[in-house]
């Protein structure tokens, strides 16, 4: 037992350490080579976060909408087809799932950047719309695939005895269908909505700078040799995807678990 | 009568944006809507890639880059999966810090990657306390290595625990008294990984490893902070052609990504039918009942 904890503590360590690093450079005020802790210690970062509030909020909460957006438009596309999909048979319907779910597999560079000049005469570039609407078209298939298990969990009896008992279309989609693929409609969510506030290329592309996004504003830093404030801002991107997976893998999946 | 249309909601954006993108890309390689690119023939641009030496290497090093930090994200996943695999089920739950690296974004991976790798960074210091190097300058240059280092240890830091994850969801409904009995019959540890457990991890590692090959051999993000441009990856070469370069350029970009369509829909269409196979054999009840 004694070893098992001791190589929990260890991977504890690898896994945080990098994050422990970008905190410890946060705080730093100079950390030259080859100290292997800063040599000052400030709170420079904080000062930046307090003075530049108003702009680092405007960019995540611009974020954050065409994320949701882009979650909104995979459950459009996918809540029917995953039905479909998960109720018939038919030849050629491999083939069908495959092709649909393919966006997600091929880089992402191969549709976007011819795509791009349509965009623009279309008026969808430089919009949130317009930045969704790319974000969601080859992130679907994670929603695409989680609703199709989704709705494999359902038992077609379920179905077949609530009609015997009188209920109609709505009232089995409302009372159902949908508290079953809650689970699966909360695991698509999740990923789509982190392929989407990660993404820095197709922001970059399609909102050319005028869609703020954290991503885009994180980005400058990066390539600069300011360590410190690109670290503190690192973190705060980094929060919000760990933030969010820890959250879900304390309550839905734990109430999934307890469901099945 | 299967109520077809229902596939509509999903394969109308499918069709307009996707197989839309790919086609107008297919378009410009050619040459058409573009008002500045007065060519001879609709060829031009690909003569003009496979005329180039640096499109063939750029080509070879996005395809080394991907097998390599593919390969080892392979090896090191499994083992990461294997270790948390033995850790007892009461304990199991404390292990979730490894899936950390999984929802990072890239480009924070790639900050990771350069604050650990460059020649003022951690692994320089660190080496330079233990006496293994002299001073800053006789640490390799690691990032922006023509080696492409930085690209492939970063796409490690991020893929091994996604391997681990995919390997830990067969290994869950994998039945611990196969091993029980291998060592009853005297198998030694090494032999039991390699010939009881590795053989049904076959196939989702094949799966993963396609995706992460295909990802790695066209993502952008990670080369675009940590690569060298001599030789770029493809996607930096894009990039160049397609915002660097005057728009007479940009055909040239849209063949390549043209070529790297089609060297991708290869990978793809291996992964969809090695996936489909895997998934009629790890099917739910549904598909179990029917027959």
């Amino acid at each position: 037992m004694k070893r098992q904890v001791f190589k929990i503590l260890l991977l504890w360590l690898i896994f945080l350490f990098p994050l422990l690093v970008l905190v410890l450079y946060s705080f730093s005020g100079q950390w030259a080579f080859p100290s292997l802790l800063p040599d000052t210690f400030n709170f420079r970062t904080f000062i930046y976060f307090k003075e530049n509030a108003g702009r680092i909020l405007t960019h995540m909460i611009s974020s954050f909408f065409y994320s949701i957006l882009a979650v909104l438009f995979s459950v459009v596309y996918s809540l029917m087809p995953a039905e479909f999909l998960s109720r018939n048979e038919f030849p050629g319907k491999k083939f069908i799932e495959s092709l649909l779910l393919a966006p997600a597999v091929l880089p992402v560079m191969t549709f976007s950047v011819g795509i791009h000049m349509m965009f623009i005469r279309l008026g969808l570039a430089d919009t949130h719309f317009g930045v969704a609407l790319i974000l969601s078209v080859y992130s679907y298939p994670y929603m695409l695939r989680a609703l199709i298990s989704g709705y494999k969990t359902i038992h077609p009896d379920a179905l077949v005895c609530a009609r015997n008992l009188g209920a109609g279309y709505w009232q089995i989609l409302w009372e159902i269908e949908i508290p079953m693929l809650l689970p699966a409609l909360t695991a698509g969510s999740s990923i789509v909505f982190l392929v989407a506030f990660s993404d820095y290329f197709l922001v970059f592309l399609i909102g050319g700078g005028s869609v703020p996004s954290y991503s885009g504003y994180l980005f400058p830093f990066l390539n600069s040799t300011d360590w410190s404030l690109a670290s503190g801002l690192t973190l705060v991107f980094v929060i919000v995807p760990v933030l969010l997976f820890l959250v879900l893998d304390m309550t839905v999946i734990r109430l999934y678990r307890k469901w099945v | 009568m299967k109520p077809w249309f229902k596939l509509l909601p999903a394969l109308i954006p499918f069709v307009l944006f996707f197989v839309g993108g790919i086609v107008l890309t297919m378009i410009q390689s050619v040459g058409m809507m573009n008002p500045l690119a007065h060519y001879d023939s609709m060829w031009t641009a690909y003569e003009f890639v496979f005329s180039h030496d640096h499109f063939k290497i750029s080509i070879l090093f996005s395809f080394y880059v991907a097998l390599v930090s593919a390969g080892m994200s392979m090896g090191f996943g499994t083992f990461l999966a294997y270790v948390l695999w033995h850790i007892p089920g009461v304990l199991q739950n404390k292990t979730v810090v490894y899936k950390i690296p999984i929802v990072l974004p890239h480009i924070a991976v790639a900050f990771i990657t350069m604050i650990f790798l460059s020649r003022s960074g951690i692994v320089s210091s660190v080496c330079y306390k233990l006496g293994i190097i002299t001073g800053m300058e006789a640490f390799p240059n690691l990032v922006f290595s023509r080696y492409g280092v930085g690209e492939i240890i970063a796409y490690i830091a991020k893929e091994t625990s996604f391997v681990a994850l995919m390997a830990m969801s067969v290994l869950m409904k994998f039945d611990k008294r196969y091993l029980q009995t291998a060592r009853q019959l005297g198998a030694g540890e090494v032999r039991i990984f390699f010939h009881v457990v590795l053989p049904h991890l076959k196939e989702i590692l094949t799966t993963t490893f396609l995706i992460l090959f295909i990802y790695s051999f066209g993502a952008f993000e990670i080369p675009y902070i940590l690569g060298s441009t001599t030789p770029g990856m493809l996607s930096l070469q894009v990039f160049d052609y397609y915002f660097k370069h005057d728009l007479s350029q940009r055909p040239v970009a849209m063949a390549l990504l043209v070529i790297l369509f089609l060297i991708s829909s290869l990978f793809t269409w291996l992964y969809f039918l090695i996936y489909n196979r895997l998934e009629s054999k790890y099917s739910g009840w549904l598909e179990k009942e029917k027959g």
